[in-house]
């Protein structure tokens, strides 16, 4: 029997038979639950992946000097500076600088400390060098108002600020008689905003400008040194990867500092996300396994006097299952295909939705071949097997028999 | 004439452990170019005689000669060959394929026939339509269609092989006076062209067309 006749009268079948709507419909639902749960899971293990060699935060430590060192803070840094896998180190209070903008002093810039080891790895445009001043790396959708943090408009366009850069007007306090009154003097600068970046990738605020070293250092000497007291000397330490962190701090610890971590993983979160998702693969594979069993069961039974037909008029055991084979792949291909196209199609709004984020769109909503893969196998290899089993107890019935559904 | 079955068979049906005799050491030959009819009570062993006879059913005792071949030695490859070559089988039910026009279920038989070629099929399974009848309902589904004319692509769709043999299990059971008529006449037409026509009824009209009438009584044959 050639294959382009079984193909062709069983697609006749299939869309002259409206009932297959419904298996078509439990393979449809079927192969979006497990490719959906499975690309979910493997978005979660990405996005995990992803914290850890980006997030910042996470390989990054305080430390606080010994007594013997106040006053001492060179000393203090260079012992620092020799740990290995030390990539960065500053002192703690340049870490997160809040400056009024010039044209309005409700609204706030927040600075951070930006060399090539601290700044988000994706930029738009140029990055700063350890000896830049005046210039700054700022978000690609800006907000100056952390009040409607939460609001999803209001955004300056990072454009504009790479047009404009960033002006501040800090009033400078002083400390008379140990109270901080306002001196009358403003500490007034401009930055050249020369590069963009995406705060996803961060974890930052919108609102986030990094700038040099030394442009940091100079705003809190002179803006912001007269509130903080004299305490000793907090050092912020960057590290060059993730397992390093727990390495250096023993290091410090030995030499008689206190060290704190900057940022902790919730591996129980992580855990109880991956389990979720596991249950959802395996409930709805069992339940695919069972509804598809059953229904592909009673389309068999339906057709079970065709079968005999069949037979009657000279099909042989293996021209009958090709048949009835074909048709259910037929069902299970239309599905395949149909989810397919959803999935993709979610994909693509995600994207567009997430345009602004660089690296959330280019590097953890991907496609996940596998999910795919192991979804439309799912589809495939049910029927197949359900109806290979249920061909070979037809296949010994007389043809009499399957006529008169004995 | 040319025998085409001939057989001497027992057959009983088991049924929850209780063995009930249909019929015993049952003799009987049939030729081709002849009109046999089948007749005798309800539950007498009509339907079971015939479903052997057309390969339905291999579950008897005994021995059963088709074209000189014994069935019971055969595969189920040749089984399924001679089915479909052989013999053309008219169900009282009609028994059409629901989703399918009426030429499509005259073709459909075609399909594993290697001896047709596939760009015959549609015009053979035309002028086996046309022969009957229903040129204008070709493109009809069984359930566009009256019953006589069912039973007329049924006709048409056993007659797809062209076999030797065509066998019918009270083809006119479901039908009116007039559609009687119409398919005895045309299962008479068959056997004159040279085909084993053999058919199981009621009716006494059958009587007016057949060459032979085998009366089947208490599992025996009286001519
Ligand atoms: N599958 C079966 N299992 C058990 N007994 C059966 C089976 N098929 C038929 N019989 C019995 O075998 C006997 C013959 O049945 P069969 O159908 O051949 O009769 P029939 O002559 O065709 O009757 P009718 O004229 O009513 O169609 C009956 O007594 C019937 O009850
Ligand atoms: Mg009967």
């Amino acid at each position: 029997m050639r294959f382009k006749d079984i193909l062709y009268y069983s697609l006749l079948k299939v869309k002259r038979n409206k009932k297959n709507i419904f298996l078509f419909i439990i393979l449809l639902i079927g192969c979006l639950t497990i490719t959906g749960a499975l690309t979910y899971k493997s978005f979660i293990s990405k996005n995990i992946e992803y914290m850890l060699t980006k997030d910042l935060s996470l390989r990054s430590l305080g430390a606080m000097a010994a007594i013997e060192y106040e006053g001492r803070e060179k000393d203090f840094y260079n012992e620092i500076k020799n740990v290995e896998h030390v990539v960065e180190f500053y002192n703690k209070s340049y870490y997160f600088l809040s400056a009024p903008l010039s044209n309005d002093e409700n609204k706030t810039v927040s600075f951070k400390y930006g060399t090539p080891n601290t700044l988000p790895k994706k930029i738009i445009g140029k990055i700063i060098n350890s000896n830049d001043t005046g210039v700054a790396v700022c978000p690609v959708k800006f907000k100056d108002n952390v009040k409607d943090y939460y609001e999803t408009d209001n955004f300056i366009d990072g454009k504009e600020l790479l047009k404009n850069g960033i002006s501040i007007n800090v009033p400078i306090k002083e400390k008379i008689d140990g109270k901080l009154t306002f001196s009358g003097k403003y500490y007034q600068k401009k930055y050249n905003v020369i590069g963009l970046y995406d705060p996803l990738e961060t974890y930052d605020n919108y609102n986030t400008c990094y700038i040099s070293a030394s442009d940091i250092e100079d705003l809190y000497e002179t803006a912001y040194k007269a509130g903080n007291g004299n305490d000793l000397p907090i050092a912020h330490i960057i590290v060059d990867d993730l397992k390093n962190v727990d390495n250096v701090m023993q290091t410090l610890t030995d030499k008689g500092f206190s060290t704190f971590y900057q940022g902790v993983i919730n591996y129980d979160h992580i855990n109880e996300v991956n389990q979720i998702c596991n249950i959802i693969i395996i409930i709805s594979c069992i339940g695919i396994f069972i509804l598809t069993i059953l229904y592909i069961k009673k389309i068999n039974n339906d057709n079970l006097q065709n079968m005999g037909i069949q037979k009657a008029y000279g099909y042989s055991n293996g021209n009958i299952q090709n048949f009835s084979m074909c048709e259910l792949l037929i069902i299970s291909f239309i599905s395949i295909f149909i989810s397919f196209i959803l999935i993709e199609s979610c994909y693509l709004i995600i994207r567009i939705f997430f345009e602004d984020y660089i690296n959330l769109k280019d590097e953890i909503i991907t496609h996940s071949m596998l999910s795919y893969w192991f979804g439309f196998l799912i589809i495939l290899v049910v029927p197949i097997i359900t109806n290979s089993l249920l061909n070979l107890f037809y296949n010994k019935k007389n043809a009499i028999n399957l006529i008169r559904k004995k | 004439m040319k025998e085409v079955i001939n057989l001497n068979i027992e057959k009983s049906y088991i049924l929850k452990h209780k063995i009930i005799p249909v019929f015993k050491d049952l003799k009987l030959s049939f030729e081709s170019g002849k009109f046999y009819a089948i007749m005798g009570h309800s539950g007498c062993g009509k339907s079971t005689l015939i479903n052997i006879m057309g390969l339905l059913d291999n579950e008897f005792k005994g021995e059963y000669f088709l074209n000189e071949k014994n069935v019971s030695k055969l595969s189920n490859k040749e089984l399924a060959n001679l089915r479909n070559k052989e013999i053309g089988f008219i169900f009282q039910e009609f028994l059409l394929d629901k989703y399918l026009k009426a030429y499509e279920n005259v073709i459909f038989p075609m399909l594993v026939n290697k001896d047709i070629l596939p760009k015959e099929r549609k015009k053979r399974a035309l002028e086996l339509l046309n022969m009957l009848g229903l040129e204008d309902r070709v493109n009809h589904f069984p359930k566009e269609l009256s019953g006589g004319e069912q039973q007329r692509v049924a006709i048409a769709r056993a007659l797809a092989n062209n076999p030797n043999i065509i066998l019918a299990d009270e083809p006119t059971g479901d039908l009116d006076e007039e559609n009687e008529t119409k398919i005895f006449n045309i299962l008479k037409e068959l056997s004159k062209k040279g085909k084993c026509v053999i058919v199981v009824s009621h009716s006494n009209e059958v009587k007016k067309y057949a060459d032979i009438v085998y009366k089947l009584q208490d599992g025996k044959i009286m001519e």
